[in-house]
């Protein structure tokens, strides 16, 4: 387990692609965050297993680009304060 | 871990005493999470950002018996305690040198002979989701072990996994926990 004082999504994606990362876990907005730093700069996430994306809702969008850019093995999680009807544990 | 754990108890930790820890996402967090489940001392993990009104307010709230602070947090503990009555509370602050400021030393790493039972508390976890006001949830030993056995069984997690974590957060460390002998922590 690879640890991080701080989210930065650049420092994030090297540690992927460097440590070949299989978990990660993120809150949309990092998601985010790394979609656009993913526009500067390319790096290999394919080493990853399971994208865990909880904390609050992923517009449809933003959930293609991450499949497309990061991994397709995307897994969210909906807390009792996040539910909604089609909350859901998607699998992969 | 095991000697972190003699270490509480020999600083007067004892079973069900609180232990809130302003910590970041370091490998000292989930030593002191183990460590403390180990002699069934309930964790208190505290947001290392927050200022003195918040610790004193959610302190006072809980009110822990001890309190372990990173460096960096020492300077707003202080002036929490300028905020409100923290007399109860004794604080031990993380030494560089990874020694918790010598608790660790000729502590023994043997498992520490306490009766810990899965009912018992583990953590006070707070917890606001996004969307919501925070509030402190007791888990016990249980929840966290069966909510490892859900990760690991449904996201396939194990002993194979290399995780990158940026916020101390249990979560993220379940599968492997169960499922490997040895668990690898790194700053990388």
């Amino acid at each position: 387990m690879i640890l991080h004082e701080r989210f930065d999504a650049e420092e994030v994606l090297q540690t992927i692609e460097r440590e070949k990362v299989t978990y990660i876990g993120a809150v949309p907005t990092m998601c985010e965050r790394m979609l656009h730093a993913l526009e500067a700069k390319n790096y290999d996430t394919r080493s990853l297993r399971c994208l865990a994306i909880t904390g609050g809702k992923v517009h449809p969008s933003v959930l293609e680009d991450l499949k497309r850019k990061i991994t397709p093995n995307i897994y969210r999680t909906y807390a009792s304060t996040d539910s909604r009807p089609d909350g859901d544990l998607e699998a992969r | 871990m095991n000697q972190l754990a003699h270490g509480l108890l020999a600083l007067g930790v004892r079973k069900g005493d609180g232990v809130a820890l302003s910590v970041g996402n370091r490998i000292e967090h989930l030593e002191i999470i183990f460590a403390t489940a180990k002699i069934g001392a309930l964790a208190i993990p505290l947001d290392v950002k927050w200022k003195a009104l918040e610790l004193a307010s959610v302190v006072s709230a809980f009110e822990p018996r001890f309190i372990i602070l990173q460096e960096d947090c020492a300077g707003e503990f202080a002036r929490a305690k300028e905020l409100k009555d923290l007399g109860f509370l004794k604080p031990l602050s993380l030494s560089s040198d990874r020694t918790y400021g010598g608790l660790l030393t000729g502590q023994s790493s043997d498992e520490p002979d306490v009766d810990v039972s899965e009912d018992d508390p583990f953590a006070v976890m707070l917890t606001s989701g996004t969307t919501g006001f925070p509030k402190g949830c007791l888990t016990t030993q249980r929840t966290f072990v069966f909510h490892c056995i859900n990760n690991a069984i449904e996201k396939g997690l194990g002993a194979h996994d290399i995780a990158i974590s940026f916020i101390a957060d249990l979560l993220s460390t379940p599968g492997g926990r169960l499922r490997s002998e040895s668990f690898t922590l790194a700053a990388r």
